[in-house]
């Protein structure tokens, strides 16, 4: 592969040069950075896409999470606004269901893309499941 | 009848001579430099000077003198000052010097030696200080002089350091001062919030739907249906018994349902998942 | 003749009640070289009227022996001291019998005059803080009528619950006069003229003016109380016309017929009637105290009026003192009540006190010791009643509602979508 890799890299190497070469400004390595960091982005991108078109689920999960992760950003932005956190642990049961939430979810993916040795995706799922219930409880005991 | 008018001549002309008096009163301000002041004839017709004198921070001392002649001398000369109308006078006795035929009596009033009270109750009242003379012989009673020839009001710049002393009596009420009840945001920018969590969650559904990730394949179309559908209700069944707890039932109630339900739901739940086949 | 008996049987029982609420056992003190005991028979048959039970002794006559206590008994509730010459009394009566006299409750009346006061006596007294003029120093007024004989108004008695009328004017003759500690038990009854001084021999000056007292009153915690009367004429059967209602009054006051108060009752629940013992006390709860107060009138007790009743709640500093107003009348008592007022919201071992002293008065006073407890764990508001918490409940339960529509979604799902396949399938 490598040297399929040198002979494909080698081309737009030098195109990067010579673009270098042409500019003229301050800062003569800020466009490689600026261009490595949209790569790396496009990559990962693509990278992602392609793993979610491969699994149904994955999608609910991610969906799910950025649901958890504006509704911890109301809350805050709530307690940020009138500037008091007066039933804090209020507060802080509202935040830990949307971070705990976020976690087991977060696990479940993982086990889902790549599972653990010994658990089966279903007992993962089951094991989910459990978690959650228990986070919930704890949330609404806490909030009082 | 000529000799009574002549005795009653007589007599009237003795009592008169019985009559006290003190001749040459005056007030001198020894360290503060200003001016005395004349006050001449004390006797019992004296009237009070029009402006008071004023014990300030600039006073020294007040001297007040006056002459009385060697041959009326009387057995009490004494200055009462203070308030009367409280019943609070302290009397100071002169410095007796005898000059011949006139016998000179000096008081000296300083505001170090006037006791705390007396100048406490002229600031806190605002009411000046009443001097007093008494000049008196016993057996005299119609001749003997008291008269308030003038008035001291005190004028200082800081409050008089005075204790007052313990008393019985009512003391100031005492009312207890709670903590402020904690404020809380208003009702309407809450529900604000309220509204916005339930966008998103509605949102969060639209997504899910929109997203062409949904579909039902999944559901087993035999007997495992039941099973499916018990294990939905079951974790419904659950929420609903935390919701139940959130509400007010005892912890020991909720622990005793969760322990019914549990029994049940694993048995199923576990059997669901077992048989669901390689789908998961 | 038996019906007869019997009526009088009973009036003589009904008479024999005492007047004094401590007790009536009276004894004389005089010294016959200085006192004539006749020249005060009213003063003394007006007290045997109100049934008090003299015993006369005079410190001259060698064969006099009297005690007051029998081990640690009181023999006397009461005890009445003439003047005395310096060193007469210290046999029978030394300072250290006078305070444990004193210590039991005991009240006495002193006399003194230009004529002599017995040391112990004087002694006893300056421990109280009263501090008569020594032996020989006269008090004159020279602008009254008699040098030292004066009048002084009766409106200048200066303690309303001894005497109270404006209307008389009283005799003083050959008096001595006290100089007083600023005690806040001791009352000062009537102050000497303005223009008075109290001089002795040579000119010497012993006190002057308003500042020294005729007649002054101290009242021990005890409540046993202790007068002073500077002058021996003041009590005379020849100034009784001008004198006589005012000496009774003053009599009557010294050996507790008068100015004597006592507590029937108190009591303190909260305002729908719960007692403490039924639901004890935690922090701002709405609570009430009532107090009940009586007064002797010579007779009996009656009903106690007052507008500066004050009641405490204090744990070291009071956290609340407020002016009791008066409630309903029952027989011999007055009911006072703080009406609805809030416990503090600071927990811990507090004293429900009402301490009630004021010049003239016995001096009463009574406390409760009760525990307020904090709130306990489910006495705070619930989430659902505070306004904040409404949007994290409703983050919690979009939470749930989210995650119970999730799982049934994940449930039938299946990881790829089946279109495809058929479609492959198709092709």
């Amino acid at each position: 592969m490598s040297p399929v890799g040198v002979v494909t890299m080698s081309p737009k190497r030098k195109k990067a040069v010579s673009s270098v070469q042409t500019r003229s400004g301050p800062f003569p390595w800020s466009g490689t950075i600026s261009r490595d960091f949209t790569d790396a982005f496009n990559v990962s991108l693509k990278a992602y896409w392609d793993q979610v078109k491969k699994d149904n689920r994955l999608k609910l999960i991610d969906i799910f999470c950025v649901f958890l992760v504006v509704v911890a950003f109301v809350q805050t932005s709530f307690m940020v606004l009138i500037r008091d956190t007066f039933p804090f642990n209020a507060f802080l049961a509202g935040f830990i269901v949307c971070v705990g939430q976020f976690v087991l979810l977060m696990s479940l993916r993982l086990q889902l893309v790549s599972p653990f040795d010994g658990i089966s995706k279903n007992r993962a799922f089951g094991e989910f499941v459990l978690a959650s219930l228990i986070l919930h409880f704890i949330s609404l005991h806490f909030i009082n | 009848m000529r000799l009574a008018g002549v005795l009653f001549a007589v007599c009237t002309l003795v009592s008169n001579c019985l009559a006290l008096q003190a001749r040459d009163a005056h007030l001198a301000f020894p360290n503060s430099g200003k001016r005395g002041i004349m006050i001449g004839k004390i006797d019992s017709n004296t009237q009070e000077m029009q402006k008071p004198l004023v014990i300030d921070n600039s006073t020294g001392e007040i001297d007040f003198s006056f002459a009385i002649e060697a041959r009326d001398r009387p057995s009490q000369v004494a200055l009462l000052l203070g308030l009367p109308e409280r019943d609070l006078e302290v009397v100071m006795e002169p410095k007796v010097t005898e000059h011949g035929e006139l016998i000179m009596y000096k008081f000296k009033i300083d505001q170090s030696t006037v006791p705390k009270a007396l100048l406490y109750f002229a600031q806190a009242e605002e009411q000046p200080l009443t001097a007093s003379v008494i000049l008196a012989k016993p057996e005299n009673h119609k001749n003997n002089v008291l008269a308030s020839p003038f008035k001291i009001r005190v004028d200082l710049d800081e409050a008089v350091e005075y204790r007052r002393p313990a008393r019985y009596g009512a003391k100031p009420e005492i009312i207890h001062e709670f903590n402020p009840e904690p404020k809380t945001a208003p009702w309407k920018l809450v529900q604000f919030f309220i509204i916005l969590i339930a966008l998103a969650t509605f949102g969060l559904v639209i997504a899910w739907m929109s997203s062409g990730a949904l579909n039902f394949n999944s559901v087993p179309t035999n007997f495992n249906v039941v099973y499916l559908l018990f294990f939905i209700l079951s974790i419904i069944g659950f929420e609903y018994i935390f919701v139940r707890y959130y509400a007010g039932t005892s912890i020991f109630d909720t622990l005793f349902a969760v322990l019914y339900l549990a029994i049940p739901s694993l048995w199923l739940g576990t059997k669901f998942l077992r048989n669901f086949g390689e789908t998961i | 003749m038996l019906r007869n008996l019997l009526i009088g049987l009973s009036v003589l029982l009904i008479t024999v009640s005492a007047r004094c609420v401590e007790g009536s056992k009276t004894l004389v003190l005089y010294d016959e070289r200085l006192t004539t005991i006749s020249d005060y028979s009213i003063m003394f048959d007006s007290m045997k009227e109100r049934d008090y039970k003299l015993d006369f002794a005079s410190v001259a006559n060698e064969t006099v022996t009297f005690s007051l206590f029998d081990g640690d008994q009181r023999l006397y509730d009461n005890i009445v001291v003439f003047p005395g010459k310096g060193k007469s009394l210290n046999k029978h009566l030394g300072v250290k019998s006078l305070l444990k006299f004193s210590k039991h409750g005991g009240s006495m009346l002193t006399i003194s005059s230009p004529d002599g006061l017995a040391d112990s006596i004087r002694l006893f007294l300056n421990q109280l803080g009263i501090y008569p003029s020594p032996k020989d120093y006269r008090l004159t007024d020279n602008f009254q009528e008699k040098s030292d004989s004066f009048k002084v108004a009766s409106s200048r008695v200066e303690n309303k619950f001894i005497y109270n009328s404006e209307k008389e004017s009283l005799v003083f003759a050959n008096s001595s006069v006290a100089l007083l500690d600023n005690r806040e038990q001791i009352f000062p009854v009537l102050a000497a003229p303005r223009t008075s001084i109290c001089s002795g021999k040579g000119d010497n000056v012993w006190a002057a003016g308003s500042q020294a007292y005729l007649i002054a009153a101290f009242q021990a915690l005890n409540n046993g109380r202790v007068t002073w009367i500077g002058s021996t004429e003041f009590l005379k059967d020849s100034n009784s016309h001008a004198n006589g209602r005012f000496v009774e009054e003053l009599v009557k006051w010294t050996f507790k017929e008068k100015g004597v108060i006592k507590i029937t009752g108190h009591d303190h629940s909260h305002i729908d009637g719960t007692s403490y013992e039924q639901a004890p006390y935690k922090i701002k709860d709405v609570i009430q105290y009532n107090i009940g107060l009586s007064q002797w009138n010579g007779e009996q007790w009656q009903p106690y009026d007052a507008d500066d009743v004050q009641f405490e709640l204090k744990m070291i500093d009071p956290y609340y003192r407020l002016t009791l107003s008066p409630g309903k009348k029952e027989n011999i008592t007055r009911w006072y009540t703080t009406g609805d007022f809030r416990l503090p919201d600071h927990h811990g071992v507090f004293t429900f006190q009402v301490d009630y002293k004021r010049p003239g008065l016995t001096f009463v006073s009574v406390s409760d010791v009760k525990a307020i407890r904090h709130l306990a764990h489910d006495e705070y508001p619930r989430s659902w009643e505070i306004t904040n918490a409404g949007v994290y409940l409703s983050g919690i339960f979009a939470v749930i509602f989210a995650w119970i529509v999730f799982v049934i979604f994940f449930v039938s799902t299946s990881k790829v979508n089946r279109k495809v396949n058929v479609e492959k399938k198709n092709k």
